[in-house]
């Protein structure tokens, strides 16, 4: 188990979330995650699981919600057309207190867009994506390594919470090749994010009513004060989530003149240029969010309190600026602070040099 | 150590699959790898490239940057990317498919006869392990036992071209020891 491989990211992902005991798989083709339809279709049927390209994304996501309905692990994967496509479902989903895993492997945008990476999808994960009172955990993998760890913490998230969680990942991640330990899925329960959590057993999952009174799930609640009182629940259940589960990775100076602020791929890339701003002796930290929601406002607001440079690196026009603005403020007044962007969309992939350029500008 | 290689030349030539193979090597080598490759509207004849990033520290940017390698295996692909490699970089070109220089190359150049190799080994086919086992014996990048054992893993699902796969290697090696200086 713990052989090291150099494997790609869409396929790596693929088989953790086999590995994390995901027996359903539903989907349909886009590029540039065709490679997990393909190695699903090549490796369910060696598990005994069930892969099927679905008619269309609407179909899959469907799919995923009818397969998590029994209790079983169940995932899709798309990238962002096909992703908006699946919103109405994940809604459904989220409503029904569904668990399901949903991977974003996210291409330019508006539109049809390109097939190069991108990170423009940041709002539609964070913000819901589909109608109505609802959250999606929204993990965010900076390496082919993490993207593996997360995908099988993702299966556990989303039993333990009883909610679907979307994987972020991107064109570069999904594409690219790089050395992966694939860890036990066992050990990774004991020892990893939910360490010390267990899962609670499905006794809400419709298995069948011989022996037992019959349930029902449903995101339709008509009765007076039926759906307040449901939103209410769902409420609290955020509330949990976002006390327990907002995980950020800090690193670099521990009293840094500029932080810089940057996910997924963007941090891998901003994290050399934290080696070329500490050789150039310049005290510079990143903040690296782990989950998108719950945004990891706390440890920002931390930082916020040492520093008032900001670099928001990002793969879009300005989306994960206004989070990292939400979590300056809770600590100091926007008028102190200079939050500045570096913005690379549709396709532009920010380089450490070029980050590390902006950061010096900044501090300037 | 980081070396920021470039492949380049058309769809076919088996660009990706050298691409995959050098980065596998260095990983058994114990080194860190990143391969990425240019995917979208490729297809047989059309451009083809990949970028290989090899280190023994962390490799934060998976694309390159400042190439320091450019291994072309058509004109097209020498055209595009020469002028990118650092003026104390390498272009390993073939003499047969990438003869003439690109517009301000700068970077040391290495003319090889890996179509002719192959010809020899495969009617052709090779060229792309001809090249890629020549690169790694003028440069001392990779031990060859690591190519050859990754190799072997990645023709396992198409063992008739097995044998091929390791004369046309074993062909570039041979040339690469001979003239490395």
């Amino acid at each position: 188990m713990s052989q090291i491989v150099f494997a790609k990211g869409n396929e790596a992902m693929a088989e953790a979330a086999i590995l994390a005991g995901c027996r359903y798989y539903f989907g349909y083709p886009i590029t540039p995650q065709n490679e997990v339809p393909a190695y699903m279709s090549r490796r369910m049927p060696e598990v005994n699981g069930v892969f099927l390209q679905a008619e269309s994304e609407v179909a899959a996501i469907n799919m995923v919600f009818g397969a998590a309905v029994t209790g079983v692990r169940a995932m899709t994967s798309s990238s962002s057309p096909g992703i908006s496509l699946k919103q109405e479902g994940i809604s459904y989903m989220a409503g029904c207190e569904l668990p399901g895993v949903i991977v974003n492997v996210v291409r330019g945008g508006p539109g049809l867009g390109s097939i190069a990476p991108a990170q423009s999808d940041y709002w539609q994960s964070t913000r819901g994506g589909g109608h109505g009172d609802y959250r999606t955990i929204v993990l965010a993998p900076h390496t082919v390594q993490e993207l593996v760890e997360l995908t099988m913490d993702a299966f556990d998230l989303a039993d333990f919470y009883r909610n679907p969680v979307l994987i972020l990942s991107d064109g570069l991640l999904g594409q690219m090749m790089e050395s992966v330990v694939m860890p036990d899925p066992q050990e990774r329960r004991k020892t990893g994010w939910l360490a010390g959590r267990e899962l609670p057993p499905k006794t809400w999952a419709l298995t069948g009513a011989k022996g037992r009174a019959p349930q029902l799930i449903r995101s339709l609640l008509m009765a007076p004060g039926e759906l307040e009182s449901h939103n209410l629940h769902l409420a609290e259940k955020y509330a949990a989530i976002e006390k327990n589960d907002a995980q950020a990775e800090i690193i670099g100076d521990p009293n840094p003149e500029i932080v810089l602020a940057a996910y997924g791929s963007s941090a891998r890339l901003a994290k050399g240029a934290l080696e070329i701003l500490k050789a150039q002796g310049i005290r510079a930290a990143l903040f690296r969010p782990i989950t998108l929601w719950p945004f990891p406002t706390q440890a920002l607001a931390k930082l916020a309190v040492k520093a008032d440079r900001f670099l928001v690196v990002e793969m879009s026009m300005g989306q994960f600026i206004e989070d990292v603005q939400l979590a300056v403020a809770r600590e100091k007044s926007l008028k102190q602070v200079r939050i500045e962007l570096l913005a690379r969309p549709g396709g532009g992939i920010p380089l450490p040099e070029e980050i590390a350029g902006r950061a010096r500008e900044v501090l300037a | 150590m980081l070396k920021e290689i470039v492949i380049a030349g058309s769809g076919g030539q088996g660009i990706q699959f050298i691409g995959q193979l050098l980065g596998r090597a260095a990983v058994r080598q114990g080194l860190k790898a990143t391969y990425v490759p240019a995917y979208g509207v490729e297809r047989r004849g059309g451009t083809s490239f990949c970028s290989v990033v090899i280190s023994d520290q962390e490799i934060y940017a998976p694309v390159f940057t400042q190439p320091d390698v450019l291994l072309a295996l058509d004109q097209r692909g020498r055209n595009q990317y020469g002028t990118q490699i650092k003026s104390t970089g390498l272009i390993a070109a073939d003499q047969d498919l990438a003869l003439k220089p690109a517009p301000r190359e700068t970077a040391r150049v290495i003319m090889l006869p890996a179509t002719q190799l192959a010809e020899q080994v495969c009617q052709g086919g090779a060229l792309n392990l001809v090249m890629l086992g020549a690169y790694v014996t003028l440069t001392g990048i990779i031990q060859p036992e690591n190519l050859q054992v990754e190799l072997k893993a990645m023709s396992a699902k198409k063992p008739v071209l097995l044998e091929t796969n390791l004369e046309a290697l074993a062909e570039g090696l041979q040339w690469g020891r001979k003239h490395a200086k």
